[in-house]
């Protein structure tokens, strides 16, 4: 239970303002009429009826080592962090990563990029991730939380069968040694 | 054979009897003399559509038993919530436990059929909205036992048929097979299910009901430190260029020409400039890129450089300055606005060559406002 409330409080934090400067709190009235009018209002309506409750309610199923929360007053941009998952070569690291949810969310897949440079062979030099349940494989019973999880255990397990870097999935098969190395220096360098 | 194990495969012959199609037994492992699975549904007769919850029940038969209590487990758990199915659980174990020495299956088993029966409405969320059902909702099952509100699965299954219906298009416009069968899938387990699941359409079914239990959202003083943390760990990584510059990673394909050099030399130098570019690109897959500099407002102020003091700054033009009017965060242009930014490259790269200054305001008035404004350029 502990665990979940740090998280929920976690989440809920609004990271780094979109200045870089101003963390701002989230109120869920604001929130709702700041991002009112330029979006169609029908699937708007649903979105903000519906999945309001994901940003209060992440705490339901917390993955550890992440956390996510809108970027200033836009419900649909968010900010999300996750922690280098021990026993990889990550660990220590902190990666920020963008969430842009569509207007047909949660029908359609959030836009998930990390914003932190890392050296993954699933991850390419735009923070732009190759994961199946981002796009073809998503379902709307998935949710942000999810959506982390899986990134996590992308970053134990990368898929070197399928790469967005072939010289990173050469590098990952050939010489697993090289490849934890530049990824633990890469993680220190830019994400410590 | 001894006893014992005599008992216990009659107990069981007599549980096959009476749960003809629920029951799976497992042979002997290492650990368990036998493992038993039994598909459980509420009793609600002849009425099948009425079962709106249902689980496994598994046993665990030790060595030992009936002396030893079996040890139960529940799994595949549909409609149930986590502390419904620890009450189910507990309840069971008590059972056997004020039983034992004696051959409890069957009862178990009855037990736990009451309890599906006594709460036969599903207790959960709808995985769509992640609203839980009120009283009022209205709700579907699917043939796998997931539940959602008659108004969310209609959209899905709405927007489902849409987009197969596109991408069928798609396919038949470029005369390509499809890559795989579309079937429309349970969102929960991507088992298929019938179009027609939901009869009415998604407006005339009413909207999930807002539950307005949660708390406010609150700042306090451990979420003011987090946030603080965060900024600084955030503001730290830019400065040693760990944010990955979204506008610099796109242009680093662009044709990069600096001022002074396509002034003073030929375009052959810009072109150098490009490979070295690419080059450097390549390079960065297996080395850590160079820190960059933070595009977003830089390039802004870049682009604002003039003609006379474009040589101190060394002012790159770059494609980016016809997408900053899209704003510094846009991290998805349109491929539209793609074409329409390289366009724009070439085109200043002419421009830049035939040295044409009037021109040059030309491509300001698409690209950024602010340059006319502070520029204080005025054309010769």
């Amino acid at each position: 239970m502990l665990v979940r409330e740090t998280f929920r409080i976690e989440l809920l934090w609004d990271l780094v303002g979109s200045s870089g400067m101003n963390p701002r709190p989230v109120s869920s009235s604001g929130v709702k009429q700041a991002s009112l009018a330029s979006r169609q209002p029908e699937n708007l309506k649903y979105l903000l009826h519906v999945r309001l409750q994901e940003l209060l309610d992440l705490g339901r199923d917390p993955p550890a080592q992440c956390s996510a929360g809108p970027l200033g007053e836009d419900l649909f941009h968010w900010q999300a962090t996750i922690m280098g998952p021990p026993d990889s070569p990550y660990q220590g690291g902190v990666f920020f990563l963008t969430i842009h949810f569509p207007t047909d969310y949660p029908f359609k897949p959030p836009k998930v990029a990390f914003t932190t440079r890392i050296y993954h062979p699933n991850i390419n030099s735009n923070g732009s991730i190759c994961l199946d349940i981002l796009r073809s494989q998503w379902s709307p019973a998935l949710t942000v939380s999810k959506v982390l999880l899986s990134i996590c255990s992308l970053l134990c397990d990368p898929n070197a069968d399928d790469p967005l870097v072939p010289e990173i999935a050469k590098i990952y098969k050939s010489d697993r040694d090289r490849y934890n190395e530049l990824a633990r220096e890469w993680t220190r360098k830019y994400a410590m | 054979m001894d006893e014992t194990e005599e008992q216990i495969s009659m107990e069981l012959e007599t549980l096959e009897t009476i749960f003809i199609h629920e029951l799976e037994i497992f042979e002997r492992n290492e650990k368990y003399v036998k493992t038993i699975k039994v598909n459980l549904k509420p009793a609600t007769g002849e009425d099948t559509d009425a079962q709106w919850v249902c689980m496994e029940l598994w046993f665990y038969i030790p060595v030992g038993y009936p002396d030893v209590i079996p040890v139960i487990a529940i799994k595949n758990p549909r409609g149930l919530s986590e502390n419904r199915i620890q009450d189910i659980k507990k309840d069971l174990i008590q059972r056997a436990k004020d039983r034992e020495g004696m051959m409890v299956l069957y009862e178990l088993i009855q037990a736990a059929v009451d309890h599906l029966t006594a709460g036969n409405s599903p207790d959960c969320q709808c995985s769509i909205c992640l609203y839980d059902f009120t009283e009022t909702d209205v709700f579907v099952k699917t043939g796998c036992f997931h539940y959602f509100h008659g108004h969310c699965l209609s959209r899905y299954i709405k927007y489902q048929l849409e987009e197969m219906h596109e991408k069928k298009e798609e396919a038949k416009k470029n005369n390509s097979p499809l890559k795989e069968p579309l079937i429309l899938m349970c969102p929960m387990c991507r088992v298929e299910i019938p179009e027609d699941l939901v009869a009415e359409d998604s407006e005339s079914l009413p909207p999930p009901s807002r539950q307005l239990d949660d708390p406010e959202f609150r700042m306090n003083p451990q979420l003011e430190t987090l946030q603080r943390q965060m900024t600084n760990l955030y503001l730290r990584q830019k400065e040693r260029g760990g944010i990955i510059d979204i506008e610099g990673e796109r242009n680093k394909f662009f044709i990069q020409i600096s001022d002074h050099q396509a002034r003073d030399e030929s375009s052959t130098q810009g072109t150098q400039t490009s490979a070295s570019n690419l080059h450097s690109a390549k390079a960065c897959s297996t080395q850590p890129p160079p820190q960059q500099q933070t595009h977003s407002k830089g390039c802004a102020r870049r682009v604002e450089t003039d003609s006379s003091d474009s040589e101190s700054d060394g002012g790159r033009i770059t494609a980016s300055r016809a997408r900053n009017r899209r704003g510094k965060n846009k991290m998805y242009p349109t491929p539209s606005e793609k074409k329409r930014a390289h366009l724009q490259a070439l085109q200043l790269m002419k421009l830049e060559q035939g040295k044409t200054q009037p021109e040059t305001e030309k491509p300001t008035e698409n690209g950024c406002k602010s340059r006319t404004k502070n520029s204080g350029r005025k054309p010769s």
